[in-house]
């Protein structure tokens, strides 16, 4: 079918436990989409990542329906998983809690760009690492 | 129940971790509104969607987070410190109340800290509160019966429709697959369906999406319905639909080259110029002397483009129609 586009919505949201409250009701119900059949539908998909919270985005279309896509966890979940640490720095700039090599950081930047499409890897890593630093995660040269 | 909805205007390299943060300090959820995401998805290489300019041109560069937390009497639910930044344990870790000045200045705080590292635009821009609504049946306010020909009907299946004797009442639910029937190029196709289907017909239904135009064929008494869709979801969706109007129809994924039959007397195609340019040579192969092609989803830049490029296939234009700049063609072999 011609899908034509006229809103999209990006929620994160808990992998199998969505509910029609917010954010879901007031996102979705503003494009008129059946927001019963998404929670459903979200939930049943994403069942086994139960306790992690998903990035989803809804695509809507000019008959009011619409699709979803799950994305890899964000950033910042990926970096805790890289440096085996549970949380970020409550002060990132006084108290570093880990470090990360260079390569490390590539790797993440690496499954963002497939997960996103995007052609600039560079980029892409720079923004990994200035995450990273913001959560008092020191990043070094290999 | 209510709500506080926190508002935050930030940058695309600010926004996850922005949005990681709240996530584990004990929001409910959080919405993103991110043009860089949209444009991924429209760039996706196989992407079959498509948007106009105007939709393009109305993206707006700043990325908007709302973020929603419970408030109750106590104060307003977050995770207790212990995990605070843990985002994986968001969901079982253990809630505390705070107060909304709290809370704002947490939020605050965090901002500012993130603001030495990556570039957060304005930052935190105040709160509003969210009643409880009737978010699980709210959306229904924008269906209706919808009659696409003289009878031709689509109706919710929450709406009570008494047919008259001659109709042909298609029970359909809007979701997560495209042809809820109110969009130009589903309502097209099933003018023309509506004008050259005889009961006798083979009929393919080529991106299928809510499998409508294969169940309006079926009811019309077509003998073999065949809907394919590249999408698996699209499928499992058509095939519901299918059951619900009590229907025998042939669903399966995949392209024109996995159509399971040879010499369809029907072919309807409603998926974009492009694709249909691409399938032009292909489509006569699945056709006999004086089949049928209904070709949609065609906006008008476009329209010349398509009409070349099947009749170098072979095939005779027999009727256009066109509505709000969306062209659908009758094809005959």
């Amino acid at each position: 079918m011609a899908k034509k586009i006229t809103g999209y919505v990006k929620l994160q949201i808990p992998a199998g436990k969505a509910t029609p409250a917010p954010p879901v009701g007031p996102a979705l119900g503003q494009h008129g989409i059946n927001i019963a059949m998404f929670v459903k539908e979200f939930n049943e998909r994403t069942s086994k990542d139960v306790g992690l919270i998903i990035p989803v985005i809804i695509t809507v279309y000019a008959d009011r329906s619409y699709s979803f896509i799950t994305k890899t966890p964000p950033v910042p979940v990926l970096l805790k998983k890289a440096c085996n640490i549970e949380s970020g720095s409550g002060k990132p700039n006084r108290d570093k809690v880990a470090k990360i090599a260079w390569s490390e950081v590539m790797k993440i930047a690496q499954t963002k760009i497939v997960d996103t499409n995007a052609s600039d890897l560079e980029s892409c890593a720079r923004m990994v690492a200035g995450t990273a630093r913001s959560m008092g995660i020191v990043v070094i040269d290999d | 129940m209510r709500w506080l909805e926190f508002s935050i205007e930030t940058t695309h390299e600010s926004s996850e971790v922005i949005t990681d943060f709240l996530s584990s300090l004990g929001a409910d959820g959080v919405q993103v509104q991110d043009a860089e995401e949209i444009k991924e998805v429209l760039m996706a290489p196989d992407s079959l969607t498509y948007a106009d300019d105007d939709f393009m041109d109305n993206l707006d560069p700043v990325v908007k987070i709302k973020a929603y937390f419970a408030q109750f009497d106590e104060g307003i639910r977050r995770n207790a410190e212990i995990s605070l930044t843990n985002a994986e344990l968001y969901d079982d870790a253990p809630k505390t109340y705070v107060s909304l000045n709290e809370l704002e200045q947490v939020l605050r705080n965090k901002l500012l800290e993130i603001g030495e590292f990556l570039d957060v635009g304005k930052g935190y821009l105040g709160y509003s509160e969210v009643h409880e609504e009737d978010w699980a049946d709210g959306w229904k306010q924008y269906y209706d019966t919808t009659r696409l020909t003289d009878r031709l009907i689509i109706n919710p299946s929450w709406i009570e429709y008494d047919s008259k004797p001659g109709e042909i009442v298609i029970s359909l639910d809007p979701g997560s697959a495209f042809g809820t029937g109110t969009h130009e190029t589903t309502a097209l196709c099933a003018e023309f369906l509506d004008e050259i289907l005889e009961p006798e017909h083979s009929l393919l239904d080529l991106g299928t999406g809510s499998g409508i135009l294969a169940i309006i064929a079926a009811k019309i008494g077509c003998s073999h319905v065949e809907a394919i869709d590249i999408d698996q979801m699209a499928v499992d969706v058509a095939r519901a639909n299918a059951t619900q109007n009590n229907v025998e129809i042939i669903c399966h994924s995949g392209e024109l080259a996995d159509a399971e039959y040879k010499q369809y007397d029907v072919i309807v195609a409603n998926i974009i110029a492009d694709v249909i340019n691409s399938l032009a040579e292909d489509f006569p192969r699945y056709m006999k002397q004086g089949s049928m092609l209904i070709t949609s989803g065609i906006i008008s830049a476009k329209a010349d483009i398509v009409r070349g490029s099947l009749a170098a296939a072979g095939l005779n234009l027999i009727q256009e129609k066109d509505q709000n700049d969306w062209h659908a063609m009758l094809w005959q072999l």
